[in-house]
């Protein structure tokens, strides 16, 4: 499939249905993954990463054809050893186009990773990027998404968990700037030790963007009294004819839950367990259907 | 006219327990509002800043050396600290442009009776219906002119108790030692650079002391009012609660409207003690030539409550956000507020509320209305100390756009450094519900007294904790407003 070495391993039954290639954007080089126009891959695509240079600096592309159809999984699993990635992303979902992309990040707690993603989604295409993260020493991630064509449907969802002295910080944009644009951005947390965790949310409704509908849901528990918890979710709303909202909520496991649990029996601490795994819960059931991808962040769960 | 007086919420209380059948303000109409009086007088005063103003403000109020050393100390700062560079862009307040300083009469303390107060300037607030509150429903009444107080009154049985109410410039001469102990110590003039303006050019404003116990059922008023042309207004406003005592102050402010800049910076600083409760509530209408760039902020003490209550109307641009800090276990904020951005104003308001001691509680309402390419912002910064175990915080804002042209935005900022806080927030924006309005149009009512009406049922949560008489008043400045009758 193809001719050079790649800093990555790509796993899928069929590697004939997309296209993959070396390419240079603004003087740098990427990899661009191609899935044709009217091509619906039914088998998740993995890009597993494996780095081992001290300062990774990448670039990805996926776009998708008119119409096509994929599950892409990015998995950073794998024993990363570099102390610095810098990671690039552009997605570009071409009209009628349906993107599920789900990025696993369990790296080694010494690892400082910076993050840009972004998504342009055409007229009645969609887009759900769903990334748990649960490793790093160091984060800054910044993912944009914007419903350039109409109807487009752009979902976010962040699940972190922010465990020691991690510093993990997150920044999300919808942007939606043309009509009947659509779509939800979750980011949903827990934080530990002596851990910082950062929610940054923003859904912005440009003019253009009429009869759109944008909501941001910020959830974090808030486990030790040595953590640090930041939740920014803005709205911009730059028209009348929209439905927006967004909420944010920063608490503890309450003490009704665990008295719950208690007068049956359930030790507190296996109470906790069992209620931080319903918070994340929810959210792991939403890649139920791709196995690996499950078992691994259930096992981190 | 869109509204009657009488579609005010019929379930508004009023705290004075007085309800007159012909609201004071219902006369409120475009002409009291822009109405300007002769501004001779301001021929002796020039525009713009400078340390030999700052040193004249002083000389001429008889102060302290102390003060004219802080009002320095002021002034290097606010030429020190650049403007802020989040919020509306301000490049367009040009300071030199400003009348910092003027008095209209020259009566120090302000008159004692309303029939001493220079006919032109009695007109004015009579027009605005303040002498008339006071009859009715206020303790108290302070009226300011340009740079200075030119009425103060409260009443005896108050003033058997103990209850200070008087003008600042005269509270630094009669009870200097309590000024000091506290002025400006809540809003430090190195926070920010109108706060450091502030610092350097302050006149006139309210004193308010209320000593331990003391429960003032009554509200007291101040009314501030810029009459001439390119005026700056910064009015200091010092209110001392002492333990567990009760009050409640109404501050309103009007300006005519002229197409070029005026500036409005004043400072309100609240100290509530233990066990006190304070309401500060606020009617804000200056002219759209207004830059109005407040600071007001409260210090509450174990098991106080502070209550912000307040609407902004008037403003070319608005950057206010009241501030609570929460330093005594049990302390609580309300705060509530409206902003309606019409043509061409910028209404960035919002709250500020550090948590620093145990079970200490917030809640945050805030409502915006956006009409004719008005922007609202709602900007609101929530901290929770390490030390404030328990703290709960609960924030929601609401904002209706009335047009396509319109803009509203939303930047809550929230910080948890413990694992026993609990904090929420929630914000919706929209437009008016298509099927509210075909209930009422069908029903008989027209459409634009259908949407007002829809208005006013969104922002009553808020207006029906202001006595009746103001909430009359909000409501009014509602109705013109979507009428687009305000300057």
């Amino acid at each position: 499939m193809t001719d050079f070495s790649l800093p990555f391993i790509i796993e899928h039954p069929n590697k004939r249905d997309f296209v993959l290639a070396k390419c240079y954007e603004e003087k740098q080089e990427c990899y661009k993954l191609t899935i044709p126009a009217g091509k619906q891959l039914e088998k998740a695509i993995y890009i597993k990463f494996k780095p081992t240079t001290n300062d990774l600096n990448l670039n990805l592309i996926i776009e998708l054809g008119k119409g096509s159809s994929a599950t892409i999984i990015e998995d950073w699993c794998a024993e990363v050893k570099s102390p610095t990635i810098r990671f690039g992303q552009q997605i570009k979902c071409h009209a009628n186009s349906n993107l599920k992309y789900v990025v696993l990040n369990c790296s080694s707690q010494e690892t400082k990773m910076t993050e840009k993603r972004s998504s342009d989604v055409a007229s009645d295409a969609k887009c759900h990027v769903y990334t748990y993260h649960f490793g790093s020493k160091k984060l800054d991630s910044r993912l944009t998404q914007t419903a350039y064509g109409k109807g487009a449907e752009i979902n976010t969802d962040i699940i972190a968990k922010s465990s020691a002295d991690q510093d993990l910080s997150f920044n999300c944009e919808h942007d939606y700037a043309e009509k009947m644009g659509s779509g939800e951005i979750g980011m949903k947390g827990i934080a530990q030790g002596k851990a910082i965790l950062s929610f940054d949310g923003l859904v912005n409704i440009r003019k253009t963007g009429s009869g759109s509908t944008g909501y941001l849901k910020q959830e974090t528990l808030n486990l030790s009294p040595d953590t640090t918890v930041m939740a920014m979710p803005g709205l911009k709303i730059d028209t009348n004819d929209v439905k927006a909202g967004h909420s944010a909520a920063v608490r503890n496991l309450s003490d009704e839950d665990l008295y719950y649990f208690g007068a049956r029996g359930i030790e507190k601490e296996m109470a906790k367990k069992l209620l931080i795994t319903g918070f994340l819960g929810k959210e792991l059931k939403k890649i139920e259907a791709h196995k690996t991808a499950y078992e691994s962040i259930k096992k981190l769960i | 006219m869109l509204l009657k007086t009488d579609m005010i919420d019929p379930t508004v209380k009023s705290e004075a327990g007085t309800k007159s059948e012909k609201g004071i303000f219902a006369r409120l109409n475009r002409d009291t509002l822009d109405h300007s009086d002769p501004s001779d007088y301001m021929e002796k005063f020039k525009k713009g800043i400078s340390p030999q103003l700052v040193a004249h403000i002083s000389k001429d109020k008889e102060e302290p050396e102390w003060m004219l050393h802080q009002r320095m100390k002021a002034y290097e700062n606010f030429t020190r600290i650049p403007l802020p560079n989040w919020g509306p862009n301000l490049e367009a307040l040009n300071f030199d442009e400003i009348c910092f300083f003027a008095k209209a009469a020259d009566k120090k303390g302000g008159y004692e009776s309303w029939d001493k107060v220079p006919a032109y300037i009695k007109n004015t607030f009579d027009r605005l219906g303040i002498p008339e509150a006071e009859k009715k429903v206020l303790a108290g009444v302070g009226a300011q002119y340009e740079s200075e107080v030119i009425y103060h009154s409260l009443e005896n049985e108050l003033k058997e108790q103990g209850v200070l109410f008087l003008d600042m410039d005269l509270a630094l001469q009669k009870h200097h030692d309590l000024v000091q102990k506290y002025f400006m110590k809540c809003v430090p003039a190195t926070d920010h650079k109108f706060s450091a303006l502030h610092g350097a050019v302050w006149s006139g404003g309210t004193f308010l002391y209320v000593p331990s116990g003391v429960k003032v059922k009554k509200p007291l008023q101040a009314y501030f009012r810029m009459n001439a042309m390119n005026m700056g207004q910064f009015e200091h406003t010092l209110i001392i609660v002492e333990e567990g005592a009760e009050a409640h102050y109404i501050e309103g402010c009007s300006a005519p409207k002229y197409g070029s800049n005026a500036l409005h910076a004043g400072c309100v600083e609240v100290f509530v003690s233990k066990g006190a409760k304070f309401r500060y509530s606020s009617v804000e209408n200056w002219s759209k030539d207004t830059y109005n760039l407040n600071t007001k902020r409260a210090i509450i003490e174990e098991g106080g409550t502070m209550e912000w209550v307040g609407g902004n109307m008037g403003s070319g641009v608005t950057m206010l956000y009241p501030c609570s800090i929460l330093k005594g276990r049990n302390a609580r904020a309300d705060h509530l507020g409206i902003a309606f951005a019409n043509a061409g104003q910028i209404q960035d308001t919002g709250a500020r509320v550090l948590h620093l001691g145990e079970n200490t509680g917030s809640k945050i309402t805030m409502k915006s209305i956006s009409k004719g390419g008005g922007h609202s912002i709602y900007r609101s910064d929530i901290r929770i100390a390490k030390t404030a175990k328990n703290a709960i915080s609960q924030i929601e804002c609401d904002a209706l756009i009335l047009d396509p042209i319109s803009v509203s935005d939303t930047f809550p900022n929230i910080k948890v450094d413990n694992n026993s806080a609990t904090v929420s927030h929630e914000a919706r924006v929209g437009r008016l519900n298509e099927e509210d309005i075909f209930y009422l149009t069908s029903r008989g009512i027209e459409k634009a007294q259908a949407e007002a009406m829809i208005v006013n049922g969104f922002i009553s949560p808020i207006v029906r904790e202001l006595p009746l008489e103001y909430a009359v008043e909000m409501n009014r400045l509602i109705e013109l407003e979507m009428e687009n009758s305000i300057g």
